[in-house]
């Protein structure tokens, strides 16, 4: 059933797995660290993530779509490659979680304040692993579909706060010190990093050497969606106000007045912004399978998606139940794993293959 | 194999059921239309050290839905009911609203909120946080002040319109559209207002124009009433307490400064040469309000430039429009005429010592080097008390209305 | 454990495999045949004997059997019996038996279908499908005359899916007929029609009806093997079919469209679809069908591409409706009413004061009433239909307002959900959304909008995994191929439409020059002028 996947649908994938959380939880982390310079820290770690993604494009290019796990074991040890396997395992299972537990997090504090949230997260998981269960070819169309809104979307929310923005809050731009504004762009790094889940969506890659493309066009439209929101959430809201809501995207929906009938239409976008997560999510769940499918190297993943939800599950239910914990995490802890997990496992892989491949020709000079 | 499988299956069946079975039991936010209070204004009071918040909540059957028309429902029962409780916070009072109405509070669709001059004497940083945490609190609701009692405005039936909260949305947003003497002040705007750099904000005041407040059905009956609701004065608030009050003309001077004018209405004299008489006016239809800050050694001058163009409505004196010079004369007079409101107004202002005028932010954003020394001593008090202004006033009369000549010069001829 | 699952699976259909017996071979005596068929018939009394003798042929005995009412007896009368029972004089006396059958079957039988059989099954089948069999004493062959001609419904217009503008007939239940139908549509070699006999006591005909280079190999392989590995006693409607090939046995969308109209099967065809006609129904099939498929009505394409567009955007918007619009009057009334404007809000809430149910019950009631409702219309007889109409629509509409029970906005929506379920021109499709309904309003009920994002997300899902014969059901919206949207939400004008609009169906993408668009004289004259110009 697992087809392949085209590239434009490959970047829209990508887009998926960063924009949804990015967008709710980025423009206050931001905004409090660079207020009015934080399009400049967008800009920022967009850079950054570009090379995480040309890194990312180039060991796809090198294993040319073999799955990332079994080409680290067939370059140095079956043991190395587990042991690798096992590491980003515990990364991809805790990251789900906190996605899961930001998405429930997020319904609960709008929508539905009384809902158990069990009930929601298993709910969640039971759609979620059915959508894994479908194939990620699955999850990339009804992906394409989701994004195609946005056309319906952006129009709306300009329109609706034409009247509300004033450029001059934007103002006065350079205003922080560039360590502020680096460190106000290191969160947003983290989330660029998560265009390394590209290394086990590449085995479903229809051209997996236009893998570098795949990032850049991907980070490109987070970058422009990222700064649309933030730009316009400033425009309206004004630095100082922005860092008092917690959803500040959110709260700008909220003032949208067209007419006397259309009002209050945050309900609308948090409707769109579900159908958005839920894709998300099961993007990362289906990498969390398919890490462990190579890491324990099964031939079927299926049976074993419900497993890997359960224990998302759990870890999202028990070990992020504090609000305050996943916020430390999200502002200090994330970037550390992210930067690892994202960026230096991968590089010290390509850097070891590098190695591996010169000796092979220095040996092979030699005989 | 296969039977394996359907083993797996219908345990999956099985595994499903309980989630279907909680999901359908329980509707945990679920609120039916009929048990919800829906409350159109609500206005929170300081009294004997509680707070005191005032709910007006709806009442569908007597046919409140009609924004303007007064007919059809029940005209015996009132369109809206108020609940005033106390509590020692604002949430533990909303929560007592419970223990004397028959209906869950609603308050998404509340339109405004009125504080008492004594919240605003104490502060409102309390009032604002709830706004912008409570899930189902508006931050779009319009504030207002009023003097006294906040929640004995909440009282006053309306004519023309059933839900009073609606219908005094509609006063101050028609006011800031076609008046612009004071500006529609919503929550998130008081919010924003008090945490940038300037940290003051206004806020209209709401009052009755009698003493009698006409809060019994029967009373709506006649056709003067006598006593309504009005727009009053406009609240100074610095840091979260309120300072003092801006009379009407100077809240109209403040509008010029802070570009908040959409349409205005100014009277003028046309011969200001020969008579003080004012006897003519001018609708400004567009106005745009540029605020440079110049450094001059020891002090800012803020360098405010109006220009605005309109139509004339009203001449009470002769007048030959078709001349040049009497038109620029008028202009002459209009321009005059603002420049001594605005001057009016930032007097007021200079004396409450409040920037409600913005310019922390304007100075902020044209020469941050100077404002970060400024945050840095504090000083901004002192600073704003030595800034001068230098505002420059543009009116352009681009029409005339339907006729050339004034109707008293041609009686006279 | 395989194995003797096999094993298993052998015992349950080894019975049934005895119950077919081996063909029977004919008798050479002519007495021994017709006991045999007659006892396999048994005493039907429709089945006609009638056996003679002929003096010229060397006292041949002779038998036909037909089954009345299958048959044209004006053809048996004058094309059968007549020739074999005149008496006429032969070159030589006495004929060998041999000689006289073959005599018989070249020179002797006036009709088109002439078969030989030689076993009694083979016979039967002939039998029951109008044939007249003539059976010789001493052959052990028989011949099998086509004489079929029974009672058949006239052509009419097809009462399912009617049309303002556009042809008027609809197929009936002769498959025959409506290959014929077709046939006199797409007048050209490619029209290939292959026929298939299934259900071993129906034996109904199936016809695949395709265009040759058009449709795809692909598609073709795979609906000949399902239609080949279907094995079951009966086949009496189109259904019958559509369930044992579509796919996805359990989806609740439709992967195969049914219709009654000629006209939209040739043109499914003409698009590379490929049409199944079913002996005994008037609803042919047409597959593979995407998603965007029951959407488009062959009217589209008799009325103008700016009205046609606009319709079938009024379509999917009512496709939501009906699916959506109550969970999300649910959904909007108990759960964010923050949503509503406030005027609305109170008006709603006014109505609502008094009536006893949850919402949730409230839309319940008035969807099934109106779900009875709507089949005690199909099921009433025609007389007495409006008067029903009038208790349906003012009893239960009116006065359960007036009584108290539901709110008057409820009776709107679910009237508007009723009526938006019927623009869809598909049956199929709408009736698939009927059940989808009451899931969503119960989850709405439970999870406001929140659940019905869940279950949207769930159904794409569910529609981006279906494919219709290797066809992916939502292409070409997902995979997204933009130039097939031509015909999707919009219809562009048909001189615009140069490519066949389904993907990855047939080889041939190109249905006609581009360039059609209709211009003034000069125009074109001037433009080749240009082009002439350029290229000199």
């Amino acid at each position: 059933m697992n087809g392949k996947i085209g590239t434009s649908q490959a970047a829209m994938l990508v887009v998926t797995t960063i924009l949804p959380t990015a967008i709710v939880v980025l423009p206050e982390i931001i905004g409090t660290y660079a207020e009015q310079d934080s399009p400049l820290a967008i800009m920022m770690a967009t850079l950054l993530g570009v090379g995480i993604a040309a890194l990312i494009g180039t060991i796809i290019r090198y294993n040319n779509g073999v799955p990332f796990l079994d080409w680290i074991g067939a370059r140095s040890s079956p043991l190395l490659a587990t042991l690798l396997g096992l590491l980003l395992l515990q990364f991809y299972l805790d990251t789900s979680a906190t996605i899961l537990r930001e998405f429930v997090n997020f319904v609960k504090d709008t929508v539905l304040l009384n809902t158990p949230i069990t009930v929601m997260t298993t709910l969640i998981l039971v759609i979620t692993i059915y959508m894994v269960r479908q194939g990620i070819e699955c999850i990339a169309r009804v992906n394409s579909l989701v994004i195609l809104l946005f056309l319906f979307f952006i129009p709306l929310y300009t329109f609706g706060l034409a009247g509300e923005m004033n450029v001059h809050r934007l103002l006065p731009i350079f205003d922080h010190s560039l360590s502020t504004i680096t460190l106000a762009s290191l969160t947003p790094t983290s989330w660029m990093s998560e265009v390394a889940i590209l290394l086990f969506l590449a085995p479903y890659l229809k051209s997996p050497q236009k893998a570098r493309l795949i990032g850049y066009m991907g980070l490109l439209f987070v970058f422009l969606m990222m700064m649309f929101s933030m730009i316009t959430t400033m425009m309206v809201f004004g630095p100082q106000y922005l860092k008092l809501t917690a959803y500040p995207g959110f709260s700008t929906v909220g003032i949208i007045q067209i007419g006397r009938f259309v009002e209050n239409l945050d309900i609308l976008f948090i409707s769109y912004w579900v159908l958005a997560i839920y894709l998300k999510f099961s993007i990362f769940l289906f990498a969390t399978v398919e890490c462990f499918k190579q890491t324990f190297r099964v031939k079927s993943s299926r049976p074993f998606i419900g497993a890997l939800g359960l224990v998302i599950a759990l870890e999202c239910l028990f070990t992020w139940s504090d609000p305050a914990k996943l916020n430390i995490y999200n502002k200090e802890g994330r970037f550390l794993v992210f930067i690892l997990f994202n960026v230096l496992l991968p590089l010290a892989v390509l850097l070891l293959t590098g190695l591996h491949q010169a000796k092979n020709k220095r040996k092979g000079c030699e005989t | 194999m296969k039977e394996q499988k359907h083993c797996i299956h219908k345990l999956r069946c099985l595994l499903l059921l309980p989630l279907l079975s909680t999901l359908l039991s329980g509707c945990w936010d679920d609120r039916e239309l009929s048990e919800l209070g829906i409350a159109s204004g609500s206005a929170y009071d300081w009294e004997d050290n509680q707070w005191k918040a005032t709910y007006q909540i709806i009442n569908p059957s007597s046919g409140a839905s009609g924004m303007g028309g007064g007919g059809g429902g029940s005209s015996s029962s009132p369109p809206f009911l108020t609940f005033a409780v106390k509590g020692k916070t604002i949430i533990e009072a909303i929560q007592r609203t419970n223990l004397t109405s028959v209906r869950e509070l609603f308050t998404s669709h509340s339109r405004i909120s009125i504080l008492g001059e004594s919240v605003a004497r104490r502060g409102v940083n309390q009032i604002i946080d709830l706004f912008l945490r409570k899930q189902d609190a508006r931050d779009t609701v319009y504030v207002f002040i009023a003097k006294g009692n906040a929640g004995r405005i909440l009282d006053q039936l309306m004519q023309l319109t059933k839900n009073q909260g609606a219908g005094i949305q509609l006063m101050i947003e028609q006011e800031s559209k076609l008046l612009s003497y004071y500006p529609s002040v919503r929550m998130f705007e008081l919010a924003m207002a008090l945490s940038s750099e300037s940290g003051s904000a206004v806020i209209p005041e709401i009052r009755l124009t009698g003493k009698d407040i006409m809060d019994e059905t029967s009373e709506t009956g006649r056709t003067d009433l006598p006593s309504r609701l009005v727009l009053g004065r406009l609240a100074v608030l610095k840091g979260e307490k309120m300072v003092g009050w801006l009379s009407q003309k100077q809240a109209f001077g403040l509008t010029f400064i802070t570009s908040k004018i959409k349409m205005a209405n100014i009277s003028f004299a046309t011969h200001p040469q020969t008579s003080d008489k004012i006897d003519g006016s001018f609708i400004l239809q567009k106005s745009a309000t540029t605020v440079h800050p110049i450094w001059a050694k020891d002090h800012f001058i803020m360098d405010v430039n109006i220009k605005g163009s309109g139509v004339i409505t009203e001449i009470g004196s002769a007048m030959d429009l078709n001349d040049r010079a009497s038109i620029s004369q008028m202009e002459k007079s209009i321009e005059n005429h603002v420049l001594e409101l605005i001057e009016n107004s930032w007097q007021t202002v200079k004396q409450l010592n409040a920037d409600v005028t913005g310019f922390a932010v304007k100075i902020h954003r044209s020469d941050r080097k100077r404002w970060k020394q400024i945050k840095k001593d504090k000083s901004w008090d002192t600073v704003f008390q030595q800034i001068e202004i230098r505002p420059h006033v543009s009116i352009k009369i681009e029409r005339m209305g339907l006729s050339n000549k004034s109707f008293k010069s041609i009686e006279q001829d | 454990m395989k194995k003797k699952q096999q094993a298993e699976r052998k015992k349950e259909s080894d019975p049934e495999e005895k119950s077919i017996p081996a063909p029977l071979q004919l008798n050479a005596s002519l007495e021994a045949n017709l006991q045999e068929i007659s006892k396999r018939i048994g005493q039907s009394s429709d089945v006609v004997f009638r056996r003679f003798t002929n003096e010229s042929l060397s006292s041949l005995s002779l038998a036909f059997i037909y089954i009345d009412g299958l048959v044209n007896s004006e053809i048996i009368n004058r094309n059968l019996l007549q020739p074999l029972m005149e008496t006429f004089t032969l070159k030589s006396d006495s004929i060998a038996t041999e000689a006289a059958f073959s005599m018989i079957k070249d020179q002797m039988l006036p009709v088109g279908g002439v078969k030989e059989g030689q076993t009694v099954e083979s016979l039967l089948g002939l039998l029951f499908e109008g044939y007249t069999l003539i059976l010789f004493d001493g052959i052990q062959r028989a011949l099998a005359a086509d004489t079929a001609g029974w009672e058949k419904r006239s052509i009419n217009e097809p009462t399912s899916q009617g049309v303002i503008r556009g042809p008027k007939e609809g197929f009936t239940e002769s498959m025959r007929t409506g290959t014929s139908m077709l046939r006199r549509r797409l007048k050209t070699s490619d029209l290939r029609i292959e026929e298939y006999k299934i259900g071993q006591r129906t034996q109904t005909g199936i016809a695949l009806v395709y265009l040759n280079g058009l449709a795809s190999e692909s598609v073709l392989a795979e609906i000949r093997r399902r239609l080949n590995s279907i094995n079951t006693d009966s086949i009496l409607e189109s259904n019958y079919i559509e369930e044992f090939i579509q796919d996805g046995g359990l989806t609740p969308f439709p992967t195969m469209q049914n219709t009654e109209r000629p006209d939209a099967i040739a043109g499914g065809i003409l698009e590379g679809q490929v049409g199944i006609i079913i002996d005994g129904t008037p609803f042919a099939l047409l597959a593979p069908s995407t998603f965007f498929n029951f959407f488009q009505s062959s009217e589209d394409y008799y009325q103008r591409y700016d009205i046609s567009s606009f319709l079938r955007l009024i379509r999917y918007s009512a496709f939501f409706v009906s699916m959506l619009l109550p969970a999300l009057y649910i959904a909007v009334t108990t759960f964010h009413q923050e949503m509503l404007p406030t005027t609305l809000l109170i008006s709603l809430a006014a109505q609502r004061e008094g009536v006893p149910l949850p919402a949730l019950a409230e839309a319940l009631l008035m969807e099934l009433t109106f779900d009875v409702l709507r089949e005690a219309g199909v099921r009433m007889p025609r007389t007495i239909g409006p008067a029903i109409s009038i208790v349906g629509a003012l009893v239960l509409g009116q006065a359960a307002v007036q009584a108290g029970l539901v709110s008057a906005a409820m009776v709107i929506v679910v009237s508007f959900t009723a009526i938006s379920n019927f623009v869809i021109p598909s049956l199929a499709i709408a009736n698939s959304i009927r059940l989808i309904r009451f899931a969503m309003m119960l989850i709405a009920a439970s999870l406001g909008l929140f659940g019905i994002m869940s279950s949207l997300i769930v159904l794409l899902i569910h529609m981006a995994g279906l494919r219709s014969f290797g066809v992916p059901y939502l292409s070409p919206m997902a995979p997204m191929t933009p130039r097939y949207l031509k015909d999707i939400f919009i219809r562009v004008p048909l001189w615009d439409m140069t490519t066949r609009p389904m993907t990855n169906l047939g080889k041939e993408t190109r249905r006609q020059a581009s360039n059609q668009k209709p211009k003034p004289q000069e125009d074109q004259q001037q433009q080749q002028n240009q082009q002439g110009g350029n290229s000199s």
